[in-house]
């Protein structure tokens, strides 16, 4: 019977157990994985469906795919294989070949790249020769840690006014995207050069100010802040469209309901509107992050590389070593980014998991005693031997024990 | 009834009607005078919208930032006309005394404009069209169909989107080196082919969460009426979404045109020459002009005789290089302005 089901059957039996699979939360992930394919699912009664709380559990389920779909879903290959060689011949080669090079003397003869081993001489040469190094990749940092929060919040903000019942929107919108359509290296160059009518304001009050009262480091970030304020604001065209796409597109009954239950408008920002662009957030913060350390003008360590390969002894080899260490620097940024804005576990998720783990914690209790206690029955069994043994050989107890 | 009547009292009924309403009206209007609790409500506004003192601060604020957006290319604008005596001039901010065309007639023969512009136009049009092309394939593949290995991919979309590319160009521009890309559109379009251009991860990314939202059906009922793979491709998907297309075509001409380091790496020896030049055409793209413009003008300048007629250097020269890079792209902004516009809505990243 089993072997005369279409294959229809089988997938609309596979869309349920995928219907089971999504509703199950993530904790039932920790339990033991198997799959079970879809027709033991359906004849074994010993699967349970069903945690303890009553809800859905997690089930791995084998689909068995029909040989058409699979046939089918082969074409993907097709489709993907240009972007499948393009990995392969710009993406993974090149990053293993300056992988390489990192250990390597790199020259060229005749036209073609000879590689020596060289023991780990680049990563010294490459940190050494390059005096501004340190300052360079801690301006870098302190560029993202203070522009990358700024632009996001200053994004927040003016999408925010956007999305407010006002005329002239459109307006305002082909205003702030202007930027994204010019910005390039030698433009913000110039704009920098142009400086004379663009930071009208003089900073050097509040610069001073701030080195009065803040430790230098923090000083500098806030100063570089305000002295770079036209091309922080310059930077945030995506990330405002991004945001009121996202904010339009919250569906108005919650702020109705909640209006209804005499929220305010400001507690609707911060439990309607925020929690639900979060996603959002991360996406704008990471993007920035990658803007900024893809943009020249910013990253002066770029620029290094350039210049490291064309003119540098060895230069192969210490550009590579800078390369990767501008990835790993940029890589862990984005890596807190990531880690600082990820979806959190909703309440009723953490509180089962705490009381899952509270549970565990009673039932260890539970056991340890049990083993305590059948220790403490062996060994009673023994002292019980004992004492007859003793008995037997009609030896003076000196105790209570007789109850003869 | 006669008819008469049926209309007096009609008309009767009507004039009662009316006078009851301006009645109602005087009563509205006696009853409810300009109060303290409605002006307040008009200004500081209530629950459902916001009052108009705080809608004029929103104003105040949003047209103040539009502007700080604006002012820039604003002041490049005012500079790139001014002479130079308008520029030593302290009175002058805005408005130079006398609009100087003379300027740009220098900055387009140091950048040697026409030229430049088609090969910008060609070095930005052909890689945007491959892409569009390639990214489209890619994104169907990975929206229509479910195969091994597809995670992956993703992971290696989004992390090669997150790596700087100073990683793999040290060996790129090395092998297009060996095989004659350099100074040649094969540079730009070689990696375009294959999914690797400038920002091709995202592009295809866009290309997906579009492609992803067709509904399976149409699909499945071209199948059933005979379309293969190919024909549902191009008869459904594209179709249907050209708005992800023209986005990525948008796109990426702008990223294009403003790659000031590619351009830079790909078409320039170190020393500064161009690299086509022996082969008969060498790319000259606008970005790389205006970045080089200064040692240019001066250079030009140097060969012409201490300058007879060439003015020295200033600001507003090199603010007419900017210009002249920058209008291509700003008409084609205002032109396809909702297009731009409405791409992050349409590109489907905030989710559906």
């Amino acid at each position: 019977m089993k072997k005369t089901k279409t294959d229809e059957e089988l997938n609309n039996v596979s869309n349920e157990a995928a219907l089971v699979n999504e509703a199950a939360t993530d904790d039932a992930k920790k339990k033991k994985k198997k799959k079970y394919t879809v027709e033991e699912l359906l004849n074994n009664d010993d699967i349970e469906l069903v945690d303890e709380y009553g809800r859905r559990r997690k089930v791995k389920v084998k689909v068995h795919e029909s040989k058409l779909t699979k046939r089918e879903n082969r074409m993907g290959y097709f489709f993907v294989f240009p972007y499948i060689i393009g990995v392969i011949a710009f993406l993974f080669y090149p990053m293993v070949r300056t992988f390489w090079y990192m250990f390597c003397r790199v020259r060229i003869a005749n036209n073609a790249i000879v590689t020596e081993w060289n023991n780990f001489e680049n990563f010294g040469k490459a940190v050494s020769e390059y005096v501004t190094f340190k300052t360079d990749i801690t301006a870098l940092i302190s560029k993202m840690i203070s522009y990358v929060p700024l632009i996001v919040v200053f994004a927040l903000i003016i999408s925010m006014f956007l999305n407010l019942n006002i005329k002239g929107k459109g307006i305002f919108r082909t205003i702030f995207f202007i930027p994204v359509i010019v910005t390039s290296g030698p433009v913000m160059q110039d704009l920098l050069n142009s400086s004379n009518s663009i930071s009208a304001v003089d900073i050097s009050i509040i610069t001073n100010t701030l080195n009065s009262m803040l430790p230098p480091f923090l000083a500098d970030m806030l100063s570089t802040v305000f002295g770079n304020i036209i091309t922080i604001l310059w930077y945030t065209g995506v990330q405002i469209l991004i945001f009121l796409a996202a904010i339009q597109k919250i569906d108005t009954s919650l702020y109705e309901a909640a209006k209804i239950d005499g929220g305010s408008n400001w507690e609707c920002f911060w439990k309607i509107t925020l929690p639900t662009i979060k996603p959002m957030i991360l996406l704008n913060a990471v993007y920035t992050t990658i803007f900024l350390c893809q943009d020249t003008n910013n990253n002066w360590i770029i620029g290094r590389i350039t210049y490291v390969v064309n003119n540098g002894v060895n230069g192969y080899g210490q550009g590579s070593v800078i390369a990767w260490i501008l990835n790993v620097v940029v890589l862990i940024f984005v890596g807190i980014v990531f880690l600082l804005f990820k979806e959190k576990r909703d309440a009723y998720a953490k509180q089962i998991a705490k009381n899952k783990k509270f549970e565990k914690k009673a039932k260890k209790l539970v056991k340890k005693q049990a083993k305590k206690t059948a220790k403490n029955a062996v060994k009673f069994e023994k002292a019980l031997q004992k004492e007859a043994k003793l008995k037997a050989k009609g030896k003076d107890l000196r105790g209570g024990y007789e109850d003869v | 009834m006669s008819k008469k009547e049926k209309l007096d009292v009609v008309k009767s009924e009507a004039k009662a009607a009316k006078a009851a309403k301006a009645e109602a009206k005087k009563i509205k209007k006696t009853k409810t005078p300009l109060s303290k609790e409605k002006v307040r409500k008009m200004l500081f506004g209530s629950k459902d919208d916001i009052g108009l003192l705080k809608k004029l601060a929103v104003y105040i604020i949003l047209i103040g930032v539009g502007f700080i957006f604006i002012l820039p290319i604003l002041s490049i604008i005012s500079t790139s006309f001014m002479s130079l005596d308008d520029l030593l001039d302290p009175g002058v901010v805005w408005f130079p005394s006398q609009f100087s065309f003379k300027n740009y007639r220098l900055a387009m023969d140091t950048m040697n404009f026409g030229k430049s512009l088609v090969d910008s136009l060609i070095l930005s049009g052909v890689p945007s069209l491959i892409q569009v092309v390639t990214c489209s394939i890619v994104g169907y593949g990975l929206a229509r169909y479910n195969f091994k290995g597809k995670n992956l991919i993703f992971m290696i979309l989004i992390v090669s989107f997150i790596m700087p590319q100073q990683l793999t160009i040290l060996e790129t521009f090395r092998v297009y080196n060996d095989m004659g890309f350099t100074g040649t559109i094969w540079a730009y379009a070689a990696p375009a082919i294959f999914g690797q251009g400038i920002k091709s991860q995202l592009f295809i990314l866009i290309c997906w969460s579009f492609f992803k939202q067709i509904p399976k059906a149409l699909s499945e009922a071209a199948q059933i009426d005979g379309a293969g793979h190919f024909k549902q491709f191009f008869r459904i998907a594209i179709p249907s979404a050209s708005g992800a297309l023209i986005v990525v075509l948008l796109f990426s001409f702008v990223w294009y045109w403003n790659e000031e380091f590619l351009a830079n790496l790909y078409f320039y020896t170190s020393s500064g020459a161009m690299i086509g030049e022996k082969e008969g055409y060498g790319f000259t793209p606008l970005i790389t002009q205006l970045a080089k413009f200064d040692g240019q003008y001066n250079k030009s300048r140097d060969a012409n005789n201490a300058g007879s007629d060439k003015p020295t250097l200033s600001t507003s020269l090199s603010m007419c290089a900017t210009v002249l890079t920058i209008a291509p792209l700003l008409l084609l902004y205002f032109i396809l302005q909702k297009q731009f516009v409405e791409s992050v809505d349409r590109a489907g990243i905030t989710g559906e």
